[in-house]
């Protein structure tokens, strides 16, 4: 299981909830709302195994756990971008 | 397949599902569980006169939540609850935090409950899957279609849960099943 590397932007409109954000390697930033108990204490974001792969530009095709708020389920993220589930924080 | 009254306490005991905190018995039905209503919920500024606001979600700078932010306002549902009037819109929560193991091969859909919807209450605009992976609690989108004011309270029984067996678990439960794909 990996996790992605995402960054606190804003409060939710749930004190529950918190909206994060990170950069795609095409430089696109998305942004997503999850609950603040999805984050680990590194501010990581469980996102099961990658669904696809570019090995010639080091990309993984993942699944985020919500929709991003530009629609999107699944995004190419860098492979420094995640980390393995027992390696985080 | 959906899973019976059953086979959901049975997923919650294995940990393939979390609802927390726990439904009591009287929450389940022969194939649903009925979760309830957070306190907090976000009501829709009224728009001032004179005042015209489009929301153009195909911007390339459309950013939803940031949007829903302006033009909402947090409430807490008061002990007197809260009057949801006819053609009115909210955003609300279930209490309870939901978690779909990813690896399970499970999906959920959060429904209506017969007894509001006769009242002319929904509580999804046409989004009610949840996907495996989906942790945190439900966002419901709750309005009133109906004629007169209805009365939401903290903790009613606002909406079910149905759970579904998926046909295979999702490629992000797989392990190394990606290494044939490419992104042409």
């Amino acid at each position: 299981m990996l996790r992605l590397k995402v960054r606190r932007i804003r409060d939710g409109l749930h004190p529950n909830e918190v909206v994060v954000g990170f950069d795609t390697p095409d430089g696109t930033q998305e942004t997503l709302v999850v609950d603040r108990r999805s984050l680990g204490s590194d501010d990581t974001l469980r996102v099961g195994y990658p669904v696809g792969s570019d090995q010639a530009n080091r990309r993984l095709l993942v699944e985020l756990p919500r929709e991003t708020m530009r629609g999107q389920w699944r995004v190419w993220v860098s492979g420094d971008s995640v980390v393995k589930e027992d390696e985080a924080a | 397949m959906i899973l019976t009254d059953r086979e959901i306490k049975i997923a919650i005991e294995r940990g393939l599902i979390v609802i927390n905190p726990r439904p009591d018995s009287i929450a389940y039905a022969s194939t649903s569980v009925d979760l309830t209503l957070d306190p907090i919920i976000s009501e829709f500024k009224a728009q001032r006169g004179g005042v015209e606001t489009t929301i153009d979600p195909s911007n390339a700078n459309f950013k939803d939540e940031e949007v829903l932010t302006d033009i909402t306002e947090r409430q807490t549902i008061s002990d007197d609850g809260y009057v949801l009037h006819p053609q009115k819109f909210v955003l609300g929560w279930t209490a309870e935090y939901i978690n779909l193991i990813y690896h399970t091969r499970l999906a959920a859909r959060v429904e209506g409950k017969s007894s509001l919807s006769r009242l002319g209450i929904v509580v999804h605009m046409t989004a009610p899957t949840i996907h495996a992976g989906f942790d945190g609690q439900i966002r419901l989108e709750i309005a009133n279609h109906g004629f007169l004011p209805v009365r939401l309270r903290a903790r009613m029984r606002i909406c079910q849960l149905i759970l579904e067996q998926t046909l295979g678990t999702p490629d992000k439960g797989y392990h190394d099943q990606f290494s044939g794909q490419s992104s042409s």
